[in-house]
């Protein structure tokens, strides 16, 4: 009888809790999960300006991505299972946010908006295996197909195209701004089908430290869709 | 103490979880097999309160998601189905975790299972393999007959 009330008084505790005060489970899965970081800001300027001088060779419009457009965001809580990558962020319609808004992190292009709440947003990163943008890689800006996942890799690059390891990449996505730094290229390979080359890809960043982001609410997805 | 022994498993299972279920190999439905194994033993205010836990922990955004409502019916499912299930244990356990790693991929990831197939395939297999320990350990909570 006792072992039958503390059960139900916990499941309205967990309940209430899970209503109430959900940040809590939050909090306490990011200190279980613990966090990691390798790899520090300087890495991430450095790519910040390898794409500036990659864009400015191809004598393209001014670099759109600067770190200091859009609201700053706090990573309330993440995806926890496998495949997808999503995060929380703290701000919603309240500061604007719109579904389709790129998301920085450092200046680098993480992800995008999709889904809008009050208060809340919900990005879709680069490391959900849904992905797939556009980008252009290095100075001479070659066309390849930016796939995402837990190991994000450029794929259908032409086999005459031209570029090295280290070379910056950035969006060239239709309905984003052009030339957000993403990331730079890894090491090279043939596709299984020997008609495309792809590489690796190599983030400033490791994608467990990301706290902070700024997400582009300057930017209006409705006057840059591509889709009727 | 059946309550507290499935405590200390589904604890076991949320810590692999949180600590693995981002780098693949099955270990993502970690949770979900042991509210699988679980269900087949606990009555229903006991799981309840599993899956209530599981659910307020896990959610990270403030909408309802297909992997939520998954964690939700398939451990029920498991539970209302327990006694349809043949009474080989063997063959229950790789039938309640093959379907409910399977029942996971189609409410939660619709789209990848046509993209990624062999992954689909793979995880179902790794499911199976991983849910053997859960099944064991739950024995020891069957109220003796």
């Amino acid at each position: 009888m006792v072992q039958k009330y503390t059960l139900g008084i916990l499941t309205l505790f967990i309940l209430g809790l899970a209503t109430v005060e959900p940040q809590t489970a939050f909090t306490l899965r990011r200190g279980l999960q613990g966090s990691a970081s390798e790899t520090g800001e300087g890495a991430a300027q450095v790519l910040v300006l390898e794409t500036q001088l990659a864009r400015d060779a191809l004598i393209l419009e001014q670099l759109a991505s600067s770190t200091l457009l859009g609201t700053v965001a706090e990573v309330y809580s993440e995806y926890p299972f496998g495949l997808k990558s999503e995060l929380l962020v703290n701000v919603g319609k309240e500061k604007g946010v719109l579904v389709g808004q790129p998301v920085l992190f450092r200046g680098i292009f993480i992800g995008r908006v999709t889904k809008v709440f009050p208060h809340f947003s919900l990005v879709e990163t680069l490391f959900d295996v849904r992905t797939k943008y556009p980008v252009r890689v290095g100075k001479k800006g070659v066309d390849a197909l930016l796939v995402g996942g837990g190991e994000p890799r450029l794929t259908l690059v032409s086999n005459d195209a031209v570029f090295e390891p280290g070379e910056a990449v950035y969006a060239a996505i239709p309905s984003l701004p052009y030339g957000m730094p993403i990331g730079a290229v890894g090491t090279m390979s043939v596709a299984r089908d020997g008609l495309f080359k792809e590489a690796q890809m190599i983030f400033p960043f490791n994608p467990t430290e990301v706290r902070v982001l700024r997400i582009r609410t300057d930017w209006d997805p409705a006057l840059h869709k591509t889709e009727s | 103490m059946r309550l507290v022994g499935g405590g200390i498993i589904f604890l076991f299972a949320l810590l692999i979880q949180l600590k693995f279920g981002r780098v693949g190999f099955g270990l993502e439905n970690f949770l979900l097999l042991s509210l699988v194994a679980l269900a087949t033993v606990l009555r229903t205010r006991e799981l309840l309160f599993f899956i209530l836990l599981s659910i307020w922990f896990l959610n990270w955004q403030p909408s309802i998601s297909g992997e939520l409502v998954a964690l939700v019916a398939i451990p029920f499912g498991v539970h209302v189905l327990k006694d349809i299930f043949p009474g080989s244990a063997f063959f229950g356990c790789v039938l309640a975790a093959g379907l409910g790693v399977g029942l996971w991929y189609v409410l939660a990831y619709a789209r990848v299972i046509l993209e990624f197939p062999f992954v689909f395939v793979g995880e179902i297999i790794l499911g199976i393999l991983w849910s053997f320990p859960f099944f064991v350990a739950v024995q020891f909570l069957r109220p003796a007959e």
